[in-house]
């Protein structure tokens, strides 16, 4: 095992490392910040000064280099526009984003996997059906669209709902549930097919046979078996809501790191980009890596060579 | 029995989808907007203030403003206060920030913190004289001691390698030296005439550069100490009417009617205002019907559905300008090098067709590049050309290109603005027209806003190209007048003909208000028959305002929210 965690964080270093040379090469090679900061009434000489306080004449290698200095002790440089550090700018958007996917994610949890074990126990019932329907719709609508349509339903016209902006917990449930939908959508369908072939399983006709009571044999018997593939499918989705969704967050105003990388790519803002790319990126293999851990622990018929 | 069950599993699954079709149609349609007609009976005029006839409407909501308290959303802002590195400044730096120069309703230039100013016989220097009666947030006096400090950070020694203003660079690289020159008198000298200079430090310029700051806050600091800076920007002290109460990057800023304004005609009614950063149009239309904002810049498309919840537009007149940029205009091969070419383009375009993609509330093909109406050195002349198809194919034959023979393809780099709306579609109507009429291969190629900037300053990679974009209307042109025209190392520039160059030196350096008005109207005039920049008209920008708000008057040439002092709560 701890050889297994020793190579795991290895590929994880090198994977951010790309990342991060990538992201670097894609975002100099489209654009820089002068661009964005330059007015229409101010010529090339202007254009050409502030490339130059900003850093963007030099070599690339150069900028690299001194880029990769300050990683290791987590300074992505100033923000362009914004004159904070990218990490300050970072932290600040962190709880926001925190708090939106993590009430996504457990969201996702107490609402899809229930939908999914009922859909599977009642097979082909109303139940069934919905429960299908409520993943398809979720898994196929784009989130932009239903965030739009959620805040003229329970905002304009019902009015139950803050419209955008973070607060209090009013203002959290319609970005929550629109963000979480897809994942509650992939909750259910994986709880269903998983639970479905648990209780197609000899061990559970056999606790049938023995004369159980059915409660007893979903609840204590099929469900431990049929939540593992819904552990390994919930650390992906937390790393997934964590990157921040820059679709919801921009149309629900919500203060993410989602939004703040949008607006580092709009204004080419280096440190923003990178900061938040390579936080993503960590976010990702970071739960990874945690759920890949625990699953050994939780399932002992897996063990790591 | 098998087909049975196949039969009823396929109709249940038909059952399903026809209540999710159902469930779907229902939240679209119950919602879906309309599209206002163009010849709608709530016509705009273009006059500041004027306002779109609300039809009859339910109770309004109750809002979560509050009687004291107003909410604008905006867009998105810079959020950097120092003018040394600020951009995008406008839709908090008008209201919060005290200028030296302000402007009235219909964007004259009044006194400000300065309550005068005075050019030398050479027109190298501007001394202000700074009012003894304004105050900061802070209850401190504004002094000349703050305007020189200010003026110092932002064009004085080492300004030049620090600054985030393009416009800082530009200013500082044309200093000679700022001193206060009195007890309340701060004089620039600069080294070539800068006769847009009062209108620099005025509320009318986007930059932001005639804000003043504490000095005192930078004590104990370098003048261009960047941690300071940034502290400020995270607790700007101000001298305008709102005084910051709360700032959270990039989402909110809070305001307070600030009670020490000098100015009690313009003081700020409303004793809150709240500005939230909301980027997404859908959000915000939403959010004034909610009566969660009260103001709000929306389209045409919300019309009826602001109206509805008992809001009304309110226009922004001149607000927008549609800039034609035609790179690398003076080099011989390029087919609009040539004077006729380029007047030819302008007689193909019809304005009806404009005006029937945005509506005639919203484009009005006045003005000249980015001389609108209110502008200095406006005049009539330099409205859209007429409509001229057969004068537009003579031309084009004129200059050796018949029917678009040997034109090549033309290619035409926009982008989908937060400014002007439909920009995508209105350079594919320009183009479809040059097709029609003069057998152009126009081609519009939709990209990203800063790589196209990138490569139009920096290289001369797509030169034979067109720029067609959107910039916010200004009331005096000097600035961008001379970058595009004046300075012939600018890779931007327009032309390359030094009897342009020179006419345009000439009457940049014309300073008393009225000659300068009779000499840009020339100068702009003579541009206008050059067509290196095109007379294609501006855009009335539609603010959505809430049932509470009885009347607002933004000022022309604002897309950001102008004139609070005029709101009136019902």
């Amino acid at each position: 095992m701890k050889r297994f965690i020793v190579v795991r964080l290895a590929q994880a270093a090198l994977t951010l490392w790309l990342l991060s040379l990538a992201v670097f090469l894609s975002v100099h090679l489209t654009g820089d910040p002068a661009a964005y900061l330059l007015g229409p009434e101010l010529g090339s000489q202007e254009y050409e000064q502030l490339k130059k306080n900003l850093g963007l004449d030099r070599p690339l290698i150069v900028q690299y280099g001194d880029f990769m200095l300050g990683l290791t002790h987590l300074d992505f440089g100033r923000s362009a526009v914004k004159g904070i550090p990218a990490r300050d700018l970072l932290l600040q958007r962190l709880p926001a984003t925190l708090e939106l996917a993590l009430s996504a994610f457990v969201l996702s949890i107490i609402v899809g996997v229930p939908i999914g074990i009922l859909s599977a126990v009642k097979r082909d019932t109303i139940f069934d059906h919905f429960g299908k329907l409520f993943a398809v719709i979720g898994i196929a609508a784009p989130s932009f669209w239903v965030a739009i349509m959620g805040i003229l339903l329970f905002g304009a016209i019902l009015g139950w709902l803050p419209t955008f902006g973070r607060g209090g917990l009013d203002h959290l449930i319609l970005p929550a549930c629109v963000l979480g939908w897809a994942s509650m959508a992939g909750m259910v369908r994986l709880s269903r097919s998983s639970m479905l072939e648990v209780l197609d399983s000899e061990y559970v006709k056999f606790a049938r046979i023995k004369g159980l009571k059915e409660s007893l044999v979903i609840w204590k018997h099929a469900l431990k078996n049929a939540v593992i593939p819904v552990l390994t499918f919930s650390g992906l989705t937390l790393a997934g809501l964590l990157n921040g969704s820059v679709a919801i967050e921009v149309v629900f105003a919500w203060p993410g790191i989602g939004r703040l990388m949008l607006t580092g790519i709009q204004t080419r803002d280096f440190p923003i980009v990178q900061a938040t790319v390579l936080a993503a990126g960590f976010f990702y293999i970071a739960t990874a890596l945690i759920v890949d851990i625990l699953y050994a622990y939780v399932n002992p018929r897996i063990r790591y060579e | 029995m098998d087909r049975l069950k196949l039969t009823s599993h396929i109709v249940s699954k038909l059952i399903v989808l026809g209540i999710a079709s159902a469930l779907l149609m229902t939240i679209a349609c119950g919602t879906a907007t309309e599209t206002t007609s163009t010849s709608s009976s709530d016509t705009a005029s273009t006059s500041s203030g004027a306002t779109a006839k609300p039809t009859s409407a339910p109770a309004p909501k109750s809002t979560s403003s509050g009687e004291d308290k107003v909410t604008i959303l905006v867009g998105g802002w810079g959020g950097r206060f120092a003018p040394l590195y600020n951009s995008g400044c406008h839709a908090f730096g008008i209201n919060h920030g005290g200028f030296l120069v302000r402007s009235d309703e219909n964007r004259q230039a009044i006194p400000g913190i300065a309550t005068d100013w005075q050019v030398s016989d050479d027109g190298l220097t501007w001394t202000f004289t700074i009012r003894d009666n304004a105050l900061f947030h802070d209850g401190q006096p504004v002094t000349a001691d703050d305007v020189e400090f200010t003026w110092l950070q932002t064009w004085g020694p080492g300004a030049v390698e620090v600054a985030t203003s393009a416009t800082a660079i530009n200013n500082a690289k044309n200093t000679v030296k700022v001193e206060k020159t009195a007890s309340n008198q701060v004089s620039v000298t600069h080294k070539d005439v800068a006769s847009g200079f009062p209108s620099l430090m005025s509320d009318f310029t986007g930059s932001c550069h005639g804000l003043v700051l504490p000095k005192k806050f930078w004590d104990g600091a370098d003048i261009h100490d960047q941690d300071r800076a940034v502290e400020y920007d995270q607790n700007p002290i101000a001298a305008g009417p709102l005084k910051m109460l709360d700032i959270i990057p990039d989402e909110k800023m809070a305001f307070e009617s600030f009670d020490g304004y000098y100015d009690k005609d313009r003081q700020i009614p409303i004793k809150y205002v709240d500005l939230f950063k909301v980027p997404d149009l859908a959000t915000r239309a939403a959010a004034l019907e909610a009566g969660d904002a009260d103001i709000a810049p929306v389209s045409l498309d919300e019309q009826k559905r602001i109206q509805k919840s008992g809001g009304k537009l309110v226009w922004g007149p001149e607000a927008s300008y549609f800039r034609i940029q035609l790179l690398g205009a003076w080099i011989p091969d390029i087919p609009f090098s040539k004077k006729e070419v380029r007047q030819a383009m302008q007689y193909a375009l019809d304005m009806d067709q404009f005006k029937a993609l945005y509506g005639e509330e919203v484009f009005v093909p006045k003005g000249w590049a980015y001389v609108t109406p209110a502008s200095i050195g406006y005049s009539k002349e330099l409205d859209a050309y007429e409509h001229n198809p057969e004068k537009a194919k003579e031309l084009l034959a004129q200059a050796g290109f018949p029917n678009g023979e040997g034109f090549g393809p033309l290619i035409i780099n926009t982008w989908h603005s937060q400014g002007v709306p439909f920009l995508p579609e209105s350079a594919e109507l320009a183009a479809n027209m040059w097709r029609e009429v003069l057998g152009i291969q126009a081609e519009v190629r939709v990209g990203d806003e800063v790589a196209i900037k990138k490569a139009a300053n920096s290289s001369d990679t797509i030169y034979g190209q067109l720029i067609w974009r959107d910039n916010e209307a200004r009331v005096d042109g000097v600035s961008i007048t001379r970058s595009g025209f004046g300075d012939p190392s600018n890779k931007g520039r327009a032309h390359e003909d030094q009897a342009i160059f020179d006419a345009t030196v000439k009457a940049l350096s014309v300073i008393p208000p009225v000659e300068k008005d009779q000499a840009l109207r020339g100068l702009y005039q003579t541009l206008r028959d050059e067509g290196y920049r095109f007379s294609i008209g501006y855009v009335n920008i539609p603010w959505g305002v809430s049932s509470r708000i009885a009347d607002w008057k933004p000022q022309p040439m604002a897309f950001y929210p102008s004139a609070l002092h005029t709101i009136k709560l019902k």
